[in-house]
């Protein structure tokens, strides 16, 4: 699809100094972004001292993807009057399958994805991420856990045993 | 630049380095993210992560979700019941709840007991809970009924039932959910209960009702916006929504002998009505289509039983005008459609699909001359058997698409003949055809010539499990149709020889085709008969994953392509000359 010359593009520049241009419609996927947006308009340089220029790649490839697909939804529904069931499940079955893959990233950057999800506002991203990171837990002794997102376990084997010992619903029936 | 803000500074300067075991992960991601996290976790894991460090140490009691599910823990109830009682008293009290979630099983004891649940709804109650959503037996969830409705922080509410035993109790309490928005019941409950229950709700906006196996429902409220509702047998309906914009009401099976709606500005409405009852007055149905009569969307299925034909009640027309609807969705087996006169001026969409026997082709045939001037049409045909083998060529149906853009349609291929529509500005068409057979095959270039002026062509055709030698498809004794603005062909169809042979003279035929699109289905008889086997064998070239099941080509604008299109597609025929 022809991109309208129109259209606005934004600067966003990384903690590490890379700058990113993307479209003002695939900024405005971050809440955060677009608050700055409608109170200051002519914005075209924005600064983010909280996300590394890695996981700012990664959470624009998110919002332009999820840009797209609405905009192909839209512009299906323009053009049929409105979309089809099917057509519609489908795209959203293949965004989903999208989204899969798209976490299937190591825990120290899931750990960052939330941070920046949350510091962009982008909530799409955050629920995405947070369920993957819950995912994680499901299923885990403590222990397991703990390696997983490199917990440090600063309680002593006795106290331990005494949260054990005062939650034991928690621990009895699933281990 | 014309301007540069800057947020607030980092909090974090360098990250760790994955590799570093020494240095937390989660310790940049603020409590109310791993609060987030564990809210997504069944209670017990939730409470688990207590002995991970002592920042998780009572994280977990203020998570603003607690999830129990009985089914996921061994089925004893004694235990859970513990488990319950045990969380929501160690849960942080100054915490907000969001939402509470309690799912016992079917399969243990059938009830829970009474009084500890009583226990918990007080418990969540001054927790200011504001989602609830439970699953358990009819007794239990009627007995707690009267409680939840005194939560006033309520705004969502979803009760299912396991079973649907009908308890009637009356109403006593004076129901307290002033903010309740949603409301979801899949429960067996007294026709006066839900009537006082609903109009007690001031600010519902979306009302769910599953399962109604009242004779009788009378329902109103002013605020609900969404209203959808599974009727089992009921006979009389009545809704009061004045400011209801979505219904869907299904009734199956429908014995409906009454209906009264007032719904002014409702504009999607859903008509599910399986099992017609031959004795439902056509008022019934008028009167619901008429309730419908603003709507831009609607959809009606209508399902009499063994798709009879009930002639004995539909004596009169029923004369209707939607004067805004744009979509119609309309799936019916039931024949005598030329009683349905309907004035429907600013139809756009529609989806049709109808079994119908050969006597009453005039009747679908005049039904569909109400909606001559959709832009996109979906038609399906669905017919018994017997009508195939009392198939008659001398019915048809006459009729003239003028602004029909977008044209799907499917059938069984023998009734092809029947479907004779002009539509001159058709733009993209999906044709599938079922049970083809040679003998049937001379409709197809018939029909193909109504589509002539196809930018998209997308054609599906399914062999017949009786056809045991492979056909032409595309032209079977005459030349092809011209396809002068075709510009994409997709093709699925056994893809023996004769078929590549009628796509390569396609292909040197057609003038604008860029894009072709070829797949392999295998035939029904094919399957098993090894001898035969061969004839039907695709002759596609090898694609690249190497199989011959499907091929693409494209850019077939350019003269070279085209030409080598031809090339790779003549190479695994037996002669290359064609013969037609």
């Amino acid at each position: 699809m022809a991109r309208s010359s129109t259209e606005n593009m934004i600067t966003l520049m990384s903690s590490d100094g890379e700058e990113f241009m993307v479209t003002e419609k695939v900024a405005r996927e971050c809440t955060t972004i677009r608050n700055m947006l409608e109170d200051d308009c002519v914005i075209t340089n924005i600064p983010l001292p909280n996300v590394t220029s890695d996981i700012l790649s990664m959470v624009i490839e998110y919002c332009m993807e999820h840009v797209a697909a609405a905009e192909k939804a839209a512009a299906e529904t323009a053009e049929k009057g409105s979309s089809s069931a099917p057509a519609a499940a489908k795209a959203n079955k293949d965004l989903e399958e999208w989204d899969k893959a798209f976490m299937n990233v190591d825990v120290y950057t899931l750990c960052d994805l939330i941070l920046a999800a949350n510091y962009l506002n982008v909530s799409g991203l955050l629920d995405l991420t947070i369920q993957t990171a819950a995912n994680l837990i499901k299923g885990k002794s403590p222990e397991q856990i703990r390696k997983t997102f490199h917990i440090q376990n600063d309680l002593s084997l006795e106290e331990e045993e005494k949260i054990r010992s005062q939650t034991p619903w928690a621990f009895e029936k699933s281990e | 630049m014309a301007g540069t803000t800057g947020l607030p500074p980092p909090i974090t300067v360098d990250p760790p380095p994955p590799q570093d075991v020494l240095i937390d992960w989660l310790s940049d991601v603020p409590d109310l993210l791993l609060l987030k996290i564990l809210s997504f976790l069944p209670t017990h894991l939730a409470a688990q992560t207590s002995c991970l460090s002592r920042r998780f140490r009572h994280l977990w009691s203020s998570s603003p979700s607690l999830y129990f599910d009985c089914c996921s823990l061994r089925d004893d109830t004694a235990w859970f019941i513990n488990m319950v009682d045990q969380a929501l008293r160690c849960r942080d009290s100054s915490a907000t709840l969001e939402s509470f979630c309690l799912k016992t099983s079917y399969n243990s004891e059938r009830c829970l007991p009474l009084y500890p649940v009583l226990g918990w709804i007080d418990r969540i109650n001054e927790l200011g809970v504001r989602h609830i959503d439970l699953t358990m037996d009819t007794g239990t969830a009627y007995q707690l009924f009267w409680d939840i409705f005194s939560i006033k922080s309520l705004e969502s509410l979803h009760i299912k039932t396991f079973d649907l035993e009908n308890y009637s109790h009356g109403f006593e309490t004076v129901i307290a959910c002033t903010r309740l928005k949603s409301l979801y019941l899949w429960f067996n409950m007294d026709s006066p209960d839900l009537t006082q229950l609903i109009s007690g709700l001031p600010v519902l906006e979306y009302l769910e009702l599953w399962a109604v196996e009242q004779d009788t429902v009378d329902i109103s409220s002013p605020s609900v916006k969404t209203l959808k509702m599974e009727c089992r047998c009921c006979k009389l309906i009545k809704l009061d929504f004045p400011k209801l914009e979505t219904l869907r009401l299904v009734s199956h099976p429908c014995k409906l002998e009454m209906f009264q709606g007032e719904m002014p500005l409702v504009s999607k409405v859903e008509f599910r009505l399986s099992y017609f009852h031959n004795n439902m007055p056509l008022l019934v149905l008028e009167r619901m289509l008429k309730t419908a009569a603003n709507a831009k969307e609607l959809k009606l299925s209508i399902q009499t039983y063994n798709g009879t034909c009930v002639e004995t009640y539909l004596k009169c027309e029923m004369q209707l005008c939607f004067p805004r609807l744009e979509c119609l969705q309309f799936s019916c087996n039931m024949c005598n459609l030329h009683l349905f006169q309907w004035e429907m001026p600013a139809l756009r969409k529609a989806n049709i699909c109808l079994s119908f026997d050969k006597r009453f082709v005039p009747a679908v045939s005049s039904f569909l001359k109400h909606i001559a001037n959709v832009v996109d049409l979906n038609f399906t045909i669905e017919t018994y058997v017997h009508f195939e083998n009392t198939y008659l060529r001398c019915s048809e149906m006459q009729l003239s698409f003028p602004r029909l853009e977008y044209l799907e349609f499917s059938c069984r291929m023998c009734l092809l003949e029947l479907f004779q529509a002009e539509m001159p500005v058709l733009r993209k068409a999906d044709i599938h055809l079922s049970n083809a057979k040679e003998e049937f095959v001379p409709p197809v270039s018939g029909f193909l010539k109504l589509l002539a002026n196809v930018v998209d062509l997308k054609l599906i055709v399914k062999d017949d499990m009786d056809q045991f030698t492979p056909f032409n498809i595309l032209v079977p004794y005459e030349s092809l149709p011209l396809f002068p603005c075709l510009n994409n062909f997709e093709l699925s169809t056994p893809c023996h020889e004769a078929t590549i042979k009628d796509v390569i003279n396609l292909l040197e035929n057609a003038p604008v085709l860029n894009c072709l699109k070829m797949h392999h289905r295998d035939p029904c008889i094919a399957r098993n008969k090894d001898k035969k086997k061969m004839y039907w064998r695709s002759k596609l070239p090898r694609n690249s994953e190497g199989n011959f099941q499907h091929s693409c080509f494209t850019d077939l604008h350019n003269r070279d392509e085209k030409s080598h299109a031809i090339k790779l597609l003549s190479r695994r025929l037996t002669s290359k000359k064609r013969k037609i």
